[in-house]
């Protein structure tokens, strides 16, 4: 007991030594600064986003990677501009089939932005062989082929392998070869 | 005693910097799903941003525009960027995005967009006028323009770049399509595709709820792997531009990967997160699945409701209908892929005892109804009316073309309440429901809750009401979620129906996962906690999982 009143004692005394009035003017302006700080930055907070979700807008200049990204960006138009292609031939895709299930097959072309071609899929099972044709139509910056469906019976049920061909008056090709279950 | 000091002076300082500081972390690639990219509520948020807000943003992203291209090209040869921009066809002055102005033409109102008017806009009016027009996050817009052509951060930007700045039209490795030139082209045409996904899911390779291929690069031979769509707007992105980022991709996260690497999916989601916070607000993932009988659904973006029924989905025609039957917005589900494959047939009627009148007329009417089907009684007279507790307040009045002159019962007394009203017996307590020629009483607060009764229709019991016979008891509707005391099991009831479309039973079905349960966008608040003799009571039915 007597010795805990003593460390007591000793803690005051030493915060009363580092308290003493010209450290507390010099922790006093720390603390000021410091607020005076997070005013500033709070007020600038406020002026560049006012936003419903202001608490996670991310308003400062861009970074040194998102400035070189843009640099990069330029280059990629650069040699695209240096790009050639021959006229009158076919330029070669390469169809891809993104999905089997749900009695139809969907797969876009990439590489051609158009309206005007067709998408075929060949089924083949054993000896047997069977095409069902769609048309290709525009999708930002490249070709999908609407869905070509196959759940009419036209397939006899068991695993059958398909590609699908793209054949337009610019461009020609045909896919991987993908799996249909029919049911 | 100089450590003291030293103490005093920065122990301060890095308490107030501590606290203050953005204490954000930089993003990690462990962070990346590829089936979950963004959140529905936060992509299509059209009012996470206004006008002034995108300004200070584009503001704060470029301080300072090389607008004479005087900076050092760092490239060999050309000694400023004006003079490499020269070289390909970009002389200067370039216009940064936060200053970048074009005279919009504007365009009509179509089935994906509202119009926008015309005029000079900004870049940040463009973007805004766009996104409320589409429904689509500001924040999602200027994510791809700066995913596509960094126009966002870019301090000297090309005409190319406006050209093109969403990459609408732009193939692969060929020249880009006229046809969507132009900044505001660029900004309405790839708002408005994430919209077209959303109307004709099933014309595009992947569809929300569905799982499908998606490749790594669009080199042939660089691989793909199946990804489930956990959001419209995740299915939308990758109908935008149809690839994944590999794994060298996802460990170099603000560089470069290998030569199978792409990056626009990667660079969105990134760039979401640095910029603008999470992408993932509440994260569930939609489960594969048809919501049980009884329960609305719609589709995210799209403004039908449908309530499903035996199996086939019935359209809410109209809010008037919605708020007949005394639905809340907070219960219609987000409709998962198997329920959107659901038959159409027909639409849902208004809620049996909804009162109606046709505007030019004074004839007031009661219906009866059935899910598709109502007939309507006339109520005689005022007295009648007012003797069965109605006011004016709680008719509907409809376009007099919708309202015949036709009607099967006309109702001349006030002695006995209608089908459908709530009755309180004072005596004993007890609510009934008049229903079918009985007095049917409603057992617990919570079946009044799940049916959507409301007090101010409860009316003081008539002695004839309390001369009906007794009919069964009124229970849980379709579709409401019982869980008992004590129980974690989540169950939704099920009603049998007989061929006329009338119940004939009730069973319970178990939501046998909790992964389910949320995937169905149920929450825990939806669940009606009842006494365990109850819920075994009901026979089991087939469990709802996936």
């Amino acid at each position: 007991m007597r010795s805990m009143i003593k460390n007591k004692k000793y803690t005051s005394n030493r915060l009363r030594g580092l308290l003493s009035r010209k450290r507390l003017l010099v922790i006093l302006a720390v603390l000021l600064v410091g607020f005076g700080a997070f005013a500033l930055t709070r007020d600038n907070d406020k002026t560049d986003t006012k936003s419903p979700s202001d608490t996670t807008i991310n308003t400062q200049p861009a970074t040194e990677a998102e400035k070189s990204e843009a640099e990069r960006a330029k280059e990629r138009i650069a040699e695209s501009e240096q790009s050639t292609t021959t006229p009158g031939q076919k330029k070669t895709v390469k169809p891809v089939i993104t999905d089997t299930s749900n009695n139809s097959i969907k797969a876009y072309v990439s590489g051609i932005f158009e309206d005007s071609g067709s998408c075929t899929a060949t089924f083949t099972k054993g000896g047997t062989s069977l095409t069902k044709t769609s048309s290709g139509f525009k999708n930002v910056s490249y070709t999908q082929c609407e869905p070509i469906k196959y759940g009419d019976s036209s397939l006899s049920s068991g695993k059958w392998s398909v590609t699908i061909k793209y054949s337009s008056a610019t461009a020609e090709g045909v896919s991987d070869a993908s799996t249909v279950d029919v049911q | 005693m100089q450590i003291k000091l030293f103490l005093a002076l920065v122990l301060p300082m890095v308490v107030l910097f501590g606290l203050f500081v953005n204490t954000s972390s930089a993003l990690s690639s462990s962070e990346w799903r590829a089936g979950h990219i963004i959140d529905d509520s936060i992509f299509f948020n059209a009012n996470a941003l206004g006008t002034a807000d995108t300004q200070s943003f584009l503001n704060a992203k470029v301080p300072n525009c090389d607008t004479n291209g005087s900076q050092p090209s760092g490239r060999a040869g050309y000694a400023t960027r004006a003079d490499w921009g020269r070289a390909n066809n970009q002389p200067p002055p370039y216009t940064c995005l936060k200053d970048y102005r074009q005279d919009v033409s504007g365009v009509t109102a179509d089935s994906y967009c509202s119009a926008i008017a015309g005029g000079n806009k900004s870049a940040a009016e463009i973007i805004n006028d766009v996104s409320k027009a589409c429904g689509v996050n500001p924040m999602s817009l200027i994510v791809t323009l700066q995913k596509e052509q960094s126009l966002v951060t870019d301090e000297w930007p090309w005409t190319t770049q406006y050209r093109s700045a969403t990459g609408f039209g732009c193939p692969d490795t060929a020249n880009c399509d006229a046809t969507y030139y132009g900044f505001f082209n660029q900004v309405y045409y790839a708002a408005r595709q994430f919209k077209l996904y959303i109307k004709n899911p099933s014309l595009y390779n992947f569809e929300y709820g569905r799982t499908g291929n998606v490749q790594y690069n669009p080199i042939g031979g660089c691989g793909s792997s199946p990804v489930y769509m956990e959001t419209q707007a995740t299915a939308g992105l990758y109908n935008y531009t149809p690839y994944q980022p590999n794994s060298a991709a996802l460990n170099n996260l603000y560089g470069t990967g290998d030569s199978c690497s792409s990056y626009g999916n990667r660079n969105f989601w990134r760039t979401f997160n640095d910029w603008f916070g999470s992408t993932i607000s509440d994260a569930f993932t939609i489960a594969n699945t048809t919501h049980p009988d009884g329960t609305l659904v719609k589709t995210f973006g799209l403004p039908e409701v449908y309530m499903i029924i035996d199996g086939k989905r019935y359209h809410v025609p109209n809010i008037d209908t919605f708020n007949s039957h005394g639905f809340s917005w907070s219960e219609v589900r987000q409709a998962t892929a198997p329920d959107r494959d659901l038959q159409i047939n027909g639409s849902l009627t208004f809620r049996g005892g909804t009162l109606i009148k046709g505007k030019n007329n004074p004839e007031v009417y009661v219906l009866r109804c059935m899910d598709t089907f109502c007939v309507k009684d006339w109520i005689s007279s005022i007295d009648v009316f007012s003797g069965l507790g109605f006011g004016f307040i709680d008719v509907l009045e409809l376009p007099q073309s919708q309202v015949d002159s036709t009607y099967e019962k006309k109702i001349t007394s006030s002695d006995v309440h209608l089908q459908d009203q709530l009755v309180l017996d004072r005596s004993s307590g007890k609510v009934y429901l008049i229903a079918d020629g009985a007095k049917n009483w409603v057992p617990s607060l919570q079946i009044f809750d799940a049916k959507h009764f409301k007090w101010s229709k409860v009316e003081d019991a008539k002695p004839g009401d309390l001369a009906l016979p007794t009919g069964p008891d009124v229970s849980f509707p379709e579709g409401a979620l019982l869980r008992a005391n004590g129980d974690n099991a989540v169950y939704a009831i099920n009603h049998y129906r007989s061929l006329n479309g009338s119940s004939t039973g009730s069973e319970k079905r178990h939501i046998t996962s909790a992964k389910t349960f949320s995937g169905l966008s149920y929450k825990p608040n939806d669940v009606f906690v009842i006494d365990a003799s109850y819920t075994a009571a009901y026979t089991t039915g087939a469990t709802i999982a996936e």
